[in-house]
């Protein structure tokens, strides 16, 4: 059966323990119940007809716990790969979920795991599942849901076609660029910051904000995010991004009050902001600084000369919408089973 | 809309950071020199080095004054050196001197400096946790505006004092922030054997304060997070339970032979020496040379010296005095 549909999953234990606990109101994202949420995811994908997992071996082995007490139908495969514990392990697993010819990719985590996943699942869509705390990227959806809707996408149930509403839509990314050369990539936002330190690594402190790129534009987001939906109602979500700089400065008389962090809502100035096409770069402003992406400082520029420029790029990761793909599977009749007359259930 | 403002983020200044760099490297020199001189048989008792971790003591403690109360624990030179406790002091302690700052009746597990606000190390595994609940307790009560840290270990992180500590803590909100330095082991056994939590951070929604894992090795994450822990005990807004991911690069303790990890593991951790990184941090944002790092190095080995040197010089306490200073009639 090694033609049988392949699913990964990618639960990273890291994620929903940052600074924001304490800055903010985020939630703590304890291991039980990722846990949980993958057993369940488990048990959907094993309800839609898929026999093969392979997973990312995390140090805490929730992938290894949750089956414990799920479906042993399923084969589970680890991948043989080195846990250095780092993010690096999500993309290098992301890599060889693709290379192996996954399917479908089930993430546990926030926009900065599935951050990470990206640079290496190439075309392989994702069903991501929130378990972070800036989250605009992944979505708060019910494991059962999440593994059935992973398993209709593998098992080819729930397809893009002619004709059909679109289960699989492609998401937009930001490319950054220092002195033309590429350096890394965000899902959803780029903020420059004044601070000079990686630190902590979430970001929160909208007094550090100087300037945000953003891949996507909606007002019911979390995090810097929030701002580009509160300044541009009308633009459509996944149309366009937005470059924002933010501060005081004479004559500006614009703040927009949005949730920065989860319970944190804070009147931010704007200086100016204008939307960015698809495939448009934005230069941003020179000197030391930090760069973070989706919400964690990743990159230090302490060379004041540098260029860091982002670019909107419309051909980011597949992503599987859930309740299209469920949708689907209803519309192909693989949720309702007909009985035939000469069985009575009564008599099983 | 309306909105609430919260404290800013920290900026730290170049004076602020060349004080961190001398203070781990003192800790640094003084783990070195403590364990070369407890191999030549002139510090009686055990040594417990602080080697690696030294990120995190001077992470947290550079934020808190005399007026703040500190519990350790038996690994515990970094946090009396990041404190403020007098170094040379320290040295005669470790050799059991006259001249120690308990008197030479101490030694290296119990070395305390009240006036410092370094309330003990400690011998007793998770015996600092109930101690800094007290200390937060005067605080609180006095109205001080002090906080308590509380450093432990993983180990300690299974002890019942952890978690009636944290409970009683939250309960009562006091001023304390919980510190966990979580070196991998717990002694010789690894975190994943002895612990059930993947993260001991976890551990502080049960009692539903924040908790929030930090890198240990990087002394800005530590600062970082320790000052927004910190400023939350100070504002009356109760504990908060930091989780620093650290590694010692000495063994348990002088003489353990490290049989359960491995060398490769050692050298991967070494390459991120937390010394080395606040260094090239700082000579990358141009804020010093290596000139400046020198003086600083060489400094702090001539103050070491010159307490080995004092201290080996200095006479035991007088038999006479055995019992004097070791207890307290209330």
């Amino acid at each position: 059966m090694s033609d049988a549909p392949l699913v990964g999953i990618i639960a990273k234990p890291a994620s929903g323990k940052d600074i924001r606990r304490l800055v903010a109101h985020g939630s703590t994202f304890d291991n039980n119940e990722k846990i949980n949420i993958v057993r369940r995811a488990l048990l959907g994908l094993d309800a839609a007809g898929v026999t093969r997992v392979a997973y990312l071996p995390d140090s805490y082995g929730i992938v290894e716990r949750a089956a414990a007490t799920a479906n042993p139908r399923l084969k589970l495969m680890p991948l043989a790969m080195p846990i250095v514990g780092h993010a690096s392990d999500s993309t290098e697993a992301a890599q060889r979920l693709r290379d192996l010819g996954a399917a479908v990719i089930i993430t546990l985590g926030g926009d900065g795991t599935n951050r990470v996943v990206a640079k290496g699942c190439g075309d392989v869509p994702l069903v991501p599942v929130s378990t972070g705390t800036n989250n605009v990227f992944p979505r708060m959806i019910e494991g059962t849901l999440a593994g059935i809707a992973a398993g209709l996408i593998a098992t080819g149930v729930a397809h893009n076609g002619p004709g059909k509403p679109r289960v699989i839509r492609r998401a937009p990314r930001l490319e950054v660029s220092i002195n033309g050369e590429p350096a890394d990539s965000a899902l959803i936002d780029v903020v420059s910051s004044n601070q000079t330190w990686i630190g902590a690594r979430a970001f929160w402190e909208p007094s550090h904000l100087r300037e945000i790129v953003l891949s996507r534009i909606s007002a019911a987001a979390i995090g810097v995010a929030s701002i580009g939906g509160a300044l541009f109602p009308d633009a459509c979500d996944g149309c366009s991004g937005a470059w924002i700089a933010v501060g005081e400065r004479e004559g500006s008389a614009r703040t927009v009050i949005v949730p920065i962090a989860p319970g944190l809502v804070r009147e931010i100035p704007v200086q100016d902001a204008k939307l960015l096409a698809q495939g448009e770069s934005v230069t941003l402003g020179r000197g030391p600084s930090t760069i973070a992406l989706d919400g964690e400082r990743e990159i230090e520029i302490t060379d004041a000369s540098a260029a860091v420029s982002v670019r909107v790029d419309p051909h980011g990761p597949r992503v599987v919408d859930v309740e299209a793909a469920l949708a689907a599977g209803a519309a192909a009749g693989v949720f309702v089973r007909t009985r035939s007359p000469e069985v009575n259930p009564t008599v099983e | 809309m309306s909105v609430v403002e919260t404290s800013g983020a920290v900026a730290i200044d170049r004076a602020a950071l060349l004080d961190m760099y001398e203070r781990m490297t003192q800790i640094r020199v003084f783990e070195d020199l403590a364990g070369k001189n407890f191999a030549a048989g002139l510090v009686p008792g055990f040594v417990h080095l602080y080697a690696g971790e030294e990120a995190v003591a001077v992470g947290v403690c550079s934020q808190l004054t005399d007026n703040d109360f500190i519990t350790s624990t038996h690994r515990g030179h970094g946090h009396c050196i990041a404190k403020g406790v007098d170094i040379a002091g320290m040295v005669a302690e470790l050799m059991g001197k006259s001249t120690g700052i308990c008197k030479g009746k101490g030694g290296s597990m119990h070395i305390a400096d009240v006036e410092k606000g370094m309330l003990g190390a400690n011998g007793i595994v998770g015996g600092g946790i109930p101690l800094a609940c007290g200390a937060a307790l005067t605080a609180k009560t006095l109205g001080t505006g002090g906080v308590a840290v509380c450093f432990f270990g993983d180990g300690a992180a299974n002890q019942g004092t952890f978690h009636e500590g944290l409970n009683l803590a939250a309960i009562w909100n006091l001023p304390v922030v919980f510190v966990c330095e979580n070196n991998g082991y717990a002694e010789s056994t690894p975190v994943r054997y002895h612990c059930s939590a993947s993260d001991i951070a976890n551990r502080a929604s049960a009692y539903e304060i924040p908790g929030v894992v930090v890198d240990g090795l990087d002394v800005f994450a530590v600062y970082e997070a320790a000052s927004e822990a910190i400023a939350r005990a100070r504002r009356g807004d109760g504990p908060s339970l930091l989780e620093a991911k650290t590694y010692r690069f000495y063994g348990h303790f002088q003489g353990d032979q490290v049989t359960y990890r491995t060398s490769d593991e050692l050298e991967t951790f070494k390459k991120r020496d937390p010394i080395i990184a606040l260094r090239a941090a700082i000579v990358a944002r141009g804020l010093a040379t290596d000139a400046d790092f020198n003086a600083i190095d060489t400094r702090v080995h001539q103050l070491l010296d010159d307490a080995w040197i004092a201290a080996k010089a200095a006479a035991f306490p007088a038999p006479e005095e055995a019992l004097t200073d070791v207890y307290v009639t209330y």
